[in-house]
């Protein structure tokens, strides 16, 4: 018995079963640094931190998950089905510009808005001098709070929320709507008691996202001035130099983020909610008249200029501010850095990725498939935790390194690992390759396994049959696995922050610390790049995505 | 097509909708593999970018100011000395410096606060330069006893206040932001900004640790609203009608009333200053100070640079493109700083009160100065 259990797991053993497990504890190793200061000894810092902050790290955070979760799942929802079920003026334009406010990350959302209400803005110039209202140094609301940074987060990550429950909406039939209104029920009803609900997983996993990047977020909270996980994070490592108290916060923050995944799963729950083939029709939107039609108008319009044209217009504005000349050499070099490193990251994420989904059809075997998903954790992880756990690791080994050859200060290697880029492109590996992972997994499961078989049978290695016969059908989700850790790479700032090699920028890292230094104006330039390309890219995805599916 | 409609989880779902994109292959632009692969390729190259060896000095610097790089320009001009430049938070600067140890390309590091430069003596990432010229007429009490780090510039933190709605005459000191008279009036700026913790260290110094505890307390029953922003935004709070009276650091009023936008200049129109005199200690006077480091391997180039913005032009640069005060005592004030006239520096030892500057984070903490 046991002889057939050790001769199973030795024909296990291959290049398809070990390179997936190689990666995944590799990639898998920050988690494990954060997750084993759970149980170390906080010092001095640590004690400081629980008795004085870390009930208000606890209350914001929590506050601002549960403030932007409902929000976005307001908006979103009411969107998606206004946009999916009615017709009206500019709707097919709405459908995909509503999504924009994902090419705007938060934090240039928050230094922006920041400058459109403050008090020495134009805009509150007009409202004080022409329209005579004057409301302290804000307008309107103060925007360094918990309840700004709500709306804020809010505004620009309600597009998943959208985005999840449109497409769900989209493959959605017909044919329950007409029997719930031929059973009497008006559309308002036939929304609450039968749309509602069924939507309820896409809801779920939209809010997921929206919360992970909640969770996430840096720049936007410290520029705010909200205490939450994150900055106490930042706190912990940078002001008070305490890596033990800064990995303990990161692995409280862990257990959350893994709350919310327990809790996400278990609100699906076991419910089923199968599409009968036979009977799929899509919906017909429904023709709004008179005051309906406006009203659905504004609704879309709304979020659309909160969460994009207001904070574009006032960047744009920023930048006739400023004397010309901004567009030298110096930013070139920072806009080549930026998109050279979005790129190679871009590509190192989609060719680990490759391997990995490969491997797990290859290998067959459930535990391939186990560290897989577990080495794609890293998107639920926030990226100042992942910097962190990456951080003291590699400067360990440098230093390491460096000793074994007996290098004296100055001379030698140096710090190749943890200062250089090599450092911070892991940290991408790591924090992206779920994005990688589940494009490419998805082009995968569109091809049948009985090609592969077959080119297996006609002599392929395994190899050869990845690059002969599987990549040319799966450009598509390649192409799209690479804009996609682009843009998220582009846009990336907390793990940037910590792990970028001295005089390196990008534009990211450039546009915070410049709206920190309080010379705004001067973020815009590298600001309006970084949306201009997410714009770009989601424009391009949208446009993929109607040309490919319905 | 029937794989669509299978139930997936909601987590991969989620991500096949968003991710999932059914392409047709024909009307794509990349031909093949290899393109990507040679694009990676390309990408290579730059982790291996590498400067040549000219003649160069590294500071790491935590100042934002684009003088200074005018500053670095005209001295390579002058010398032929490259200053490679990197700018990031003091915090981040000495966590950096700490890791990278005794291989740390740094020659200077030059930041604001002596609170700062002390901390990182303490972490032995400095070392001391005896007796140098440069030091010449730099004031004893604002610099290292032990010469490990020099000012280059000094900064006053003073009391900002509305010329209207405040009685100059109950502004007397840093004690009077405590006084009852301003309940409800005061704004300040948050208690993890190292100017104020500095000035609170400077108190505990002059006062001892009980008066400056009733002092935070005091202030913080004050307050107008729960600290946020920086500097500008106090002073922009106080035109706004948030409340009447601030700290701020002077050079920041400077750069306010020479602002390019016109809103902020009309800000300052409305405020009036106050620097505390002898009978209250004096006014709390801070320096951006600038150190060699341990690690340094272009000390000699180091120590022009420092000499370099010690000098006269420099010095008289500071003064008049960021109005901050020169370092140099046999110096003269000129511009916007003669206008604000001569002061009561407080006199104690920079050095001394930077010792402090934990017990003033404790005491912010305790009185609830968030």
């Amino acid at each position: 018995m046991l002889n057939r259990n050790i001769r199973q797991y030795l024909t296990g053993i291959n290049r398809w079963t070990m390179i997936p497990l190689l990666l995944a504890l590799l990639v898998g190793l920050p988690v494990l640094v954060v997750t084993l200061h759970l149980f170390v000894p906080g010092g001095e810092v640590w004690q400081h931190i629980v008795g004085n902050m870390l009930t208000s790290y606890v209350f914001n955070t929590l506050a601002l998950m549960i403030g932007t979760g409902l929000i976005t799942v307001l908006t979103g929802v009411l969107l998606a089905w206004l946009i999916t079920m009615f017709t009206f003026p500019g709707r097919n334009i709405f459908a995909w510009a509503v999504i924009l406010p994902l090419a705007l990350p938060a934090y240039i959302a928050a230094y922006t808005y920041a400058g459109i209400l403050g008090y020495t803005s134009p805009v509150y110039g007009f409202f004080r001098e022409t329209l005579g209202i004057e409301t302290r140094q804000f307008l309107f609301f103060n925007i360094l709070s918990l309840p700004g940074a709500i709306f804020i987060f809010s505004m620009v990550l309600y597009p998943y929320v959208y985005v999840i429950t449109r497409s769900y909406f989209l493959q959605q039939s017909a044919t329950f709507l007409e029997a719930s209104a031929s059973l009497g029920n008006s559309p308002l009803r036939g929304y609450c008691q039968v749309v509602l609900p069924m939507a309820r997983p896409a809801i779920i996993g939209g809010v997921l996202l929206v919360l992970m990047e909640v969770l996430n977020d840096y720049g936007a909270v410290r520029y705010l001035g909200v205490d939450t996980f994150s900055m106490g994070i930042f706190t912990a490592w940078f002001s008070f130099g305490d890596a033990t108290a800064a990995l303990k916060l990161s692995a409280y923050l862990l257990v959350v983020v893994f709350l919310l995944i327990i809790l996400e799963r278990s609100l699906r729950g076991k419910a089923h909610y199968d599409f009968l083939d036979t009977q799929y029709r899509p919906l017909k939107p429904k023709v709004l008249y008179g005051w309906k039609q406006w009203s659905a108008v504004a609704i879309c319009f709304i979020p659309l200029l909160l969460g994009f044209l207001l904070p574009v217009l006032q960047l744009i504005a920023w930048l006739f501010q400023l004397e010309p000349g901004y567009w030298n050499m110096q930013f070139l070099t920072l806009v080549s850095n930026s998109f050279f490193l979005a790129l190679g990251a871009a590509l190192l994420c989609v060719v680990v990725s490759l391997l990995l989904v490969y491997s797990v059809r290859v290998a067959k075997i459930p535990a391939v498939k186990l560290l897989t998903r577990f080495s794609t954790l890293g998107y639920a992880i926030p990226g100042a935790v992942i910097a962190v756990g990456i951080m003291i690791p590699f400067t360990r080994a440098d230093h390491a390194i460096n000793n074994l050859i007996g290098a004296s200060p100055g001379a030698g290697p140096g710090l190749i690992l943890s200062g250089t880029l090599v450092a911070l492109i892991f940290g991408y590996l790591v924090r992206f390759l779920a994005v990688g992972y589940n494009s490419v997994e998805s082009g995968f499961s569109r091809i049948s396994p009985s090609l592969e078989e077959a080119s297996r049978s006609l002599g392929y290695s395994p190899f050869k049959t990845l690059m002969r016969v599987n990549l040319p059908l799966l450009r598509g989700s390649l192409l799209s696995a690479v804009i996609l850790v682009f843009i998220d790479v582009l846009k990336e700032l907390p793990l940037t922050l910590i792990l970028r090699p001295f005089n390196f920028d990008t534009l990211a890292t450039k546009s915070f610390v410049f709206a920190i230094d309080e010379r705004i104006p001067e973020s815009a330039p590298a600001a309006l790049i970084i949306i201009a390309t997410g714009t770009v890219a989601v424009a391009l995805l949208n446009r993929l995505i109607t040309k490919g599916k319905l | 097509m029937s794989d669509y409609k299978k139930h997936i989880s909601p987590a991969t779902n989620t991500s096949f909708l968003l991710f999932g994109i059914n392409l047709n292959p024909n009307k794509l632009p990349l031909k093949s593999f290899r393109t990507i692969f040679i694009l990676a390729c390309l990408c290579i190259p730059a982790f291996f970018a590498c400067t040549p060896e000219t003649d160069h000095v590294n500071v790491y610097s935590s100042r934002h100011y684009q003088l200074d790089e005018d500053l670095f320009d005209s001295f390579e001009k002058e010398t032929g000395i490259k200053v490679n430049l990197v700018k990031a938070g003091s915090d981040q600067l000495i966590k950096r410096l700490e890791l990278e140890g005794r291989r740390s390309p740094a020659d200077l590091l030059f930041t604001v606060d002596a609170g700062r430069l002390d901390q990182a003596r303490d972490l032995g990432l400095l070392q001391a330069i005896k007796n140098p010229a440069f030091a010449e007429n730099l004031p004893s009490h604002l610099s290292d006893p032990d010469e490990y780090w020099f000012p280059v510039t000094l900064r006053a933190r003073i009391i900002a206040y509305h010329k209207d709605r405040v009685d100059p005459n109950q502004v007397s000191g840093y004690e009077s932001l405590a006084d009852p008279a301003f309940k409800n009036r005061v704004l300040m700026r948050s208690s993890e900004n190292v100017y104020n913790q500095s000035l609170l260290a400077a108190l505990i110094l002059r006062n001892g640790t009980e008066e400056a505890e009733n002092w935070a307390k005091g202030v913080v029953t004050n307050f107008a609203r729960r600290p946020s922003g920086n500097d500008r935004d106090q002073i922009t709070s106080i035109a706004a009608g948030d409340g009447d009276i601030t700290m701020v650091n002077t050079y920041y009023l400077g750069l306010l009333k020479n602002a390019a936008n016109t809103a902020e200049r009309s800000v300052m129109e409305n405020i009036h200053l106050h620097f505390p005199g002898t009978e209250s200690g004096g006014t709390h006077v801070n320096v951006s100070g600038i150190a060699l480091t341990n690690s340094a391997v272009n000390v000699e180039n180091a120590k022009k640079l420092m000499a370099y913005l010690l000098r006269d032009e420099a010095q008289k640069a500071f003064m008049n493109h960021n109005f901050e005060y020169p370092a140099r005592r046999d110096i003269e004030t000129e511009g916007l700083l003669r206008e604000w006239g001569a002061f009561d520096e407080d006199p104690s030892s920079l050095y001394e009160v930077a010792q402090l500057r934990n017990q003033a984070i404790r005491i912010f903490s305790s009185a609830g100065w968030r």
